[in-house]
């Protein structure tokens, strides 16, 4: 346990750090770029869902960043402790740091005076960066490649603000388009795609040990 | 060499994923873009007696007041008042105070209740439903279309100092400064200015020039981002496959090989641009045909040489400056921010180039406003042109500087990223 700890710690501070401050960066220029004053649930869920969700794609994108370096893949793959307690441990901060990004927007949105059901917004704009992050993580495991991760993740945000509708469940901004029910789809997705990025990744180190 | 050094790298970047990804994304958007499109019915010639021939810009006072009152009851009703106060878009919402002294300006210069305003505003818009709904496409006669009413006697330099006060309480960078609603007064062609247009579409234009124009506009948005992960995965390439200091140690200069590696970004990145500008423009040079019109065959060229160049090299510039100097994959939120900033900019979607990277001209035609705007669009593009040989050069020195150490620039194992 303890060994985990520290490489997590370790991850954190040699892979992690720049992400996690470009979440921070996210949430401290908000005020330049968005009005927090006043809104309501239409402007409130703008603001989550088309900005805050970003935070996803920057926190959930760069999980195996540290592996794509094949060295570091060869001397992972190589010890006998299963991987996806690590990708899991890695997994925490990120959901922590998520779930702090999207509560410090839901606060500013208050203290500017926005009326909106609060609860609703929250879980929506949480499921849906989780989403996103859960897109970027599986192309990066998939690929090897954390910059196809962000790639497809931002292709698929882009792709979103024409044609959200026709993505059935699976299309962003719900809450702005008054499809609230969507977020177990999403949570579900988002759940299936980062479990399925460390199971596969997993899978590649059993055969990497076994090769 | 230099050549053989080109071509190995346009070999390595055809070889990438990215690359895939990147063409089959910009194919993907701007079919889906441009397959909306409608551009047919505007190649026939007006005729006297029409009940509507569109709508142009006027610089009239009249006009003006018109067009800004139009707005201002516009964003008042919806309560969301657009703003751009850092060159960003910013959707402001108001209190009740500061409503009712919007709502008190907006008397003062029509001189009717704002109630009765909204009243009669929505009794035209639902006559305007009932008419598309049952009337299968009649459309409302120019001279019976409501229109904010202005009171008698209200001067242009009243106007001016109620919109300065309005502009105080939404905000800087609002609609209501007098820089922007002096643009924007929105005027009902008649049947000489629709004539004039047409033949500037066909003489000036001739047709495919403003269509290329709207190929660019929507081709700048998706080229403002979607080279940074080519260029970014390009310049990692070497460092995942375990062979930068190699290549390091190798003869050719730095110059050299980031050039050569720079310009084969540039043309795999833009080939596929011009080719699809070519495919998009055939059929409208057809249809100017069949109209007998002339078209340039040679538009497509022009206006992606012109528009989409600089935009592409300059992404890659910086895509490779951060990517070099950092040995992260850094450039990719920092360069998205900025395009995505600078898409979210765009006060209008039609000129006001600027100094944007993503530049607009969101409409079919309008060639005497863009002769107009030529000037500042030249400026715009050579401004990132420099830019973008700046960058480049910056990347050189960088590179040489990291070879003349004989490592990395941090060469820790912990500093890998890819």
């Amino acid at each position: 346990m303890e060994n985990y700890g520290k490489t997590i710690l370790n991850f954190i501070r040699y892979h992690y750090l720049p992400h996690l401050c470009g979440a921070a960066l996210l949430v401290l220029c908000a005020g330049a770029v968005l009005s927090f004053r006043n809104l309501d649930t239409a402007g409130a869920a703008k603001v989550m869902e088309q900005y805050g969700v970003l935070a996803g794609i920057l926190l959930f994108t760069p999980l195996f960043l540290p592996e794509s370096d094949m060295v570091i893949w060869q001397l992972e793959a190589s010890r006998l402790l299963p991987m996806w307690k690590l990708y899991l441990g890695r997994l925490f901060p990120a959901v922590c740091m998520l779930a702090a990004v999207v509560s410090i927007l839901i606060l500013r949105l208050l203290a500017g005076g926005s009326v909106f059901p609060v609860g609703l917004l929250w879980r929506g704009a949480f499921c849906e960066a989780l989403f996103l992050g859960g897109i970027g993580c599986f192309a990066a495991a998939v690929t090897n490649q954390v910059v196809l991760g962000y790639m497809v993740s931002i292709l698929y945000y882009a792709a979103n603000m024409g044609m959200a509708n026709r993505l059935w469940k699976f299309g962003l901004f719900p809450i702005c388009r008054g499809d609230e029910g969507t977020w177990p789809w999403l949570l579900g997705a988002a759940v299936f795609l980062t479990a399925g990025g460390i199971w596969l990744r997993e899978q590649m180190r059993r055969a990497a040990v076994l090769g | 060499m230099m050549g053989a050094l080109f071509l190995k790298e346009c070999r390595k970047i055809a070889k990438s994923l990215v690359y895939y990804v990147y063409l089959a994304a910009f194919v993907l958007f701007i079919t889906g873009q441009m397959g909306d499109v409608e551009w047919a019915d505007q190649l026939s010639e007006p005729q006297p007696g029409q009940e509507d021939y569109g709508y142009g810009y006027s610089s009239d006072e009249r006009m003006v007041m018109l067009s800004g009152l139009e707005t201002l009851l516009r964003e008042l009703m919806a309560n969301r008042f657009a703003t751009y106060p850092f060159g960003f878009y910013r959707a402001v919402t108001l209190n009740e105070e500061e409503l009712e002294a919007v709502k008190c300006a907006m008397q003062q210069c029509t001189g009717m209740e704002f109630e009765q305003m909204v009243e009669e505003n929505n009794a035209y818009g639902m006559e305007i439903y009932r008419m598309e709904t049952e009337g299968g496409g009649a459309e409302y006669p120019e001279a019976e279309k409501w229109r904010i009413p202005l009171r008698e006697d209200l001067s242009y330099e009243e106007f001016v100092q109620v919109m300065a006060n309005v502009c105080e309480i939404v905000g800087s960078g609002s609609y209501y400064e007098k820089s922007r609603y002096e643009r924007g007064g929105i005027v009902a062609l008649t049947y000489e200015d629709a004539l004039a247009n047409y033949r500037e579409l066909c003489e000036e234009d001739r047709v495919s020039g403003a269509q290329m124009r709207l190929f660019c506009d929507y081709a700048c948005v998706f080229l403002a981002f979607l080279p940074i992960f080519v260029g970014v995965s390009v310049c990692l390439k070497d460092k995942r496959a375990k062979a930068a200091e190699l290549i390091r140690s190798r003869s050719v200069s730095g110059g050299a090989l980031i050039g050569c590696r720079y310009l084969a970004n540039v043309v795999m990145c833009f080939v596929p641009v011009l080719l699809c500008a070519l495919l998009m423009q055939m059929p409208c040079v057809y249809a100017a045909g069949r109209a007998g019109i002339q078209a340039d065959i040679l538009a497509f060229a022009k206006y992606s040489f012109l528009w989409l160049l600089p935009v592409i090299m300059a992404v890659l510039g910086a895509a490779f400056l951060l990517t070099e100097a950092t040995e992260t994959i850094v450039a990719i939120p920092v360069l998205a921010a900025w395009a995505f900033g600078s898409m979210f900019s765009a006060a209008t979607l039609t000129g006001d180039f600027g100094w944007k990277l993503v530049t607009h001209w969101n409409t079919f035609g309008g060639y005497g406003r863009y002769a107009g705007e030529l000037g500042q669009l030249y400026r715009n593009k050579g401004m990132y042109t420099a830019l973008a040989v700046i960058l480049v050069l910056l990347t050189v020195a960088v590179y040489e500087k990291k070879r003349r150490k004989g490592e990395t620039s941090y060469g820790k194992l912990r500093k890998n990223n890819s």
